[in-house]
């Protein structure tokens, strides 16, 4: 990659559920996703589980709640703890969304989708610019589900997406499920997006499950990845080459094997995609 | 457009068409009430996850129009949802519903203690042979600390007997204090007598062990005092309650 990112390989969301397996050390995996504010604590188990992973694998941090596309005010606090908590895990990456998640000082701890104007793309980047210079490292920004879309958007998400990248020079994580579920949601081809975002500046893939409620796709992280979104997985090695890739799963949480079926079929997917080139690239 | 999901939810009122597109599946409307649907039922679902065992004494429904007024009067103002609970209990204390059990709130208030001692700081516990090993005449002058995973709660109902599976249906009002706190990873509670009570307080306030054993000596016979005082300190020491001695300079 993507941005002179390690490829780390195939790996999974730390999930309370999974704390055991953690523990006793038996939760074999290339590399942990741990999402940021769930240890943003003081102390306790869930941070001695950070630690403990920290110790299996290396960890990145991917954050829900930078609302970095919010009209507010960057939280202060928010990044101080970030970042202490940055310096503690020492993780491969950072990354959080291309979202706004708060107004007037009140979170709607969801990932709220911005108009694609040119007014909210120099509002992104200034905003990423900081948080970059706090972090003192380059982050990564990952493209939502979305169930809406503005009359005001001048410009489709991949265009954004990329010129967000390009001029904030931060690194992009691709979530191929979010593309193929907002694709259904607002009709556009799935595989142009793929072919549109910027190769050099991906530096994570994320596959997760979704839901279909009849009008519309819900990114629910509450089952399998489904066949059309590991076809695009496919597609995306194909032409990206090989990406850090983890999986997310964040309700229903199976078992640990059967997660790790998961990690092996994106494993499989990526030899396939690439052949003997996947050992070598 | 979160004024307006949040708008959704507890006015019923949309003003978004104008800004969101429609397609033939889903009008704007419809679009950006997939959203506030979602905002209520997250924020929902952490309220459960902090409180179960008022989510049980009070039942689905109940809860969950509890829940639905407590997001409509405080909204989350921190990023992280591990805050958004934080004035539940004092929320249902100020708006006590017709058959709620009166002591739901003091349940509530034993729930987020135990949540903010669960993830409080780590800290070795202070161990027996420590105490073993310190000379009889430095007893007076030591002062015992509590371990940061440690909390006092003051209470109108004997809620605690709940996590020992004793049904709440038929309580009087019982004042009880409990100590909380976490050895290794479980918290734990108990309640404490009114000499546990006092010796703690002092424990809390920095008073050394002859401090201690000086003020409970106005509720124990004197000749007791010290055997006493020495009994609590040997229990907080077994119950991991205790942090170690700070290094001497």
């Amino acid at each position: 990659m993507a941005g002179g990112l390690p490829y780390l390989g195939h790996g999974v969301g730390l999930r309370t559920a999974h704390f055991p397996e953690i523990f006793a050390g038996t939760a074999k995996v290339d590399w942990f996703e741990a999402i940021s504010e769930n240890f943003m604590i003081r102390g306790g188990r869930p941070l001695r589980a950070l630690a403990r992973a920290r110790e299996i694998a290396p960890v990145a941090l991917h954050g829900v709640s930078l609302s970095i596309g919010s009209t507010d005010p960057l939280c202060v606090r928010y990044l101080d703890d970030l970042a202490r908590l940055a310096a503690w895990i020492e993780p491969a990456w950072i990354s959080d969304h291309l979202c706004w998640g708060s107004v007037g000082g009140r979170y709607a701890h969801d990932l709220l989708p911005l108009p694609y104007t040119e007014e909210a793309l120099a509002h992104v980047v200034e905003r990423i610019d900081r948080v970059q210079a706090v972090l003192r490292r380059r982050i990564l920004i990952e493209n939502v589900s979305s169930y809406l879309t503005y009359v005001d958007s001048a410009m489709p998400e991949w265009e954004f997406l990329g010129e967000v990248a390009r001029r904030s020079d931060c690194g992009i994580l691709l979530d191929v499920n979010n593309v193929y579920v907002s694709a259904v949601n607002h009709g556009f081809d799935p595989l142009r997006y793929l072919a549109s975002v910027p190769g050099d500046r991906i530096g994570q893939i994320h596959l997760a499950g979704h839901s279909d409620q009849g009008t519309h796709l819900l990114d629910t992280h509450d089952a399998p990845v489904c066949p059309e979104v590991w076809s695009l997985y496919r597609a995306s090695v194909e032409r990206l080459g090989r990406v850090s890739t983890s999986i997310e799963w964040d309700a229903h949480i199976p078992p640990w094997s059967v997660l790790i079926a998961e990690v092996e079929r994106a494993r499989a997917v990526e030899h396939e995609a690439l052949g003997s080139d996947a050992a070598t690239a | 457009m979160f004024r307006c999901v949040t708008r959704a939810h507890t006015e019923g009122a949309l003003g978004l068409e104008d800004m969101v597109r429609a397609n033939a599946a889903l009008d704007a409307s419809a679009r950006v009430e997939i959203y506030a649907r979602m905002y209520c039922a997250r924020l929902s679902e952490v309220l459960v996850e902090d409180y179960p065992r008022v989510a049980a004494v009070l039942g689905a429904e109940a809860f969950a129009a509890a829940a639905h007024d407590y997001i409509a009067a405080h909204p989350s103002i921190h990023p992280s949802l591990r805050w958004f609970g934080s004035e539940f209990a004092a929320f249902l204390a100020a708006h006590p519903v017709a058959g709620h059990p009166p002591y739901v709130a003091d349940l509530a208030r034993l729930e987020w203690t135990r949540l903010a001692v669960f993830d409080a700081p780590d800290a070795a516990p202070l161990d027996g042979a420590a105490l073993r090993s310190m000379p009889a005449g430095d007893w007076p002058t030591t002062r015992f600390v509590p371990i940061p995973a440690f909390e006092v709660l003051h209470g109108a109902w004997p809620v605690h007997r709940i996590w020992d599976g004793t049904p709440g249906s038929g309580w009087e009002p019982e004042e009880v204090w409990l100590r909380i706190w976490r050895q290794g990873d479980r918290v734990f509670q108990a309640p404490m007598d009114a000499i546990e009570r006092r010796a703690l307080e002092r424990v809390c306030a920095g008073d050394d062990f002859g401090a201690m054993c000086f003020d409970l000596a106005a509720i124990v016979d004197a000749d007791h005092v010290a055997a006493t005082a020495g009994g609590l300190v040997l229990r907080w020491i077994e119950d991991g309650l205790l942090g170690r001695f700070p290094r001497s300079e």
